[in-house]
């Protein structure tokens, strides 16, 4: 266990580890990057618009990067995730995603879009406004099994604290990604919703076909 | 078709949602309508209407009745 970790707010110097932790977030285990699928582009294609994306620090989402907190240990960065407030200004999480990708995508690009969305949209869980969200916990592979996964995650939930009132702490993952699931299990979340698709075309977008939407209540961190 | 069934079917091929269903009520978050749907509705609403709508746009349209009056701005009455 390593208990001497040091955590801050990620800046600019922090984007390329950001931008890691979003990727195998979103590959979950596998080695799958949905937002590539859908949109059809290529993994450093995805870099490059993620990288210019969070240049830009927009909140209320999950490519808010001042909204991911970084672990580190011995001057390394090992561990981070990140978090907004859903629909803090009173516009959903998902519109202020889709209208930067609508900025950065170009209008070419988000047609293609709409002959891949039938399916996808069978996975869709949609997060209760004014709670904390927390996305793209990541730990680096030789640091993992240390528990930095859950001080970061306490961590972040304890900043947010100081500056939001919020009674629940909410997440959407892969059931399936059994290690992630399995943590948030043990730090207290419990399975509020499952959207699962059985049409195996799910799986040309997806690494998995079923979500689940996880919650921990005020009782749950309070004391962390 | 007038521009009411026009945004009708735009929802209805983006979102996925029975004519039937497509109403002022209908906003964000419901009935399967995420960032990606999003993205795709306001795809199917350019190709039908032959506009392109701005960031501005994209982030106010949320729900059917915002549409419509989005849509005014660009002289599609309703």
């Amino acid at each position: 266990m390593i208990d001497n970790l040091i955590f801050r707010k990620a800046n600019d110097d922090d984007i390329e580890f950001v931008i890691e932790a979003i990727i195998e977030s979103e590959k979950s285990g596998s080695d799958m990057v949905s937002s590539c699928k859908i949109f059809n582009f290529t993994e450093n294609e995805f870099k490059n618009i993620l990288k210019e994306i969070l240049l830009q620090d927009i909140p209320n989402y999950d490519y808010y990067l001042s909204g991911f907190l970084i672990a580190e240990f011995n001057g390394e960065k090992i561990g981070t995730v990140g978090s907004w407030l859903e629909a803090a200004d009173g516009t959903a999480s998902g519109m202020v995603k889709a209208t930067v990708l609508f900025q950065y995508l170009g209008a070419a690009k988000f047609k293609e879009i709409n002959k891949n969305t039938k399916v996808i949209k069978g996975l869709t869980l949609n997060r209760e406004p004014g709670n904390l969200q927390l996305e793209h916990g990541y730990t680096k592979e030789k640091f993992r099994r240390q528990g930095i996964f859950t001080n970061v995650i306490k961590r972040n939930i304890k900043e947010n604290l100081q500056h939001h009132n919020f009674s629940k702490v909410q997440g959407i993952l892969f059931n399936e990604n059994y290690k992630s699931f399995k943590a948030h299990l043990k730090l207290g979340y419990n399975v509020i919703e499952e959207k699962k698709v059985e049409d195996p075309e799910i799986l040309k977008y997806f690494p998995y076909n079923s979500k689940v939407l996880m919650e921990l209540s005020e009782e749950n961190f309070q004391n962390f | 078709m007038n521009n009411l069934d026009k945004l009708k079917k735009a929802f209805n091929e983006a979102l996925e949602i029975p004519l039937e269903k497509i109403n002022d009520e209908l906003s964000y978050g419901t009935e399967n309508w995420d960032s990606v749907a999003h993205l795709a509705l306001v795809a199917s609403i350019e190709i039908e209407f032959d506009i392109m709508l701005t960031s501005n746009d994209v982030i106010d349209m949320s729900s059917f009745k915002k549409a419509k009056e989005i849509l005014e701005k660009y002289d599609i009455h309703f």
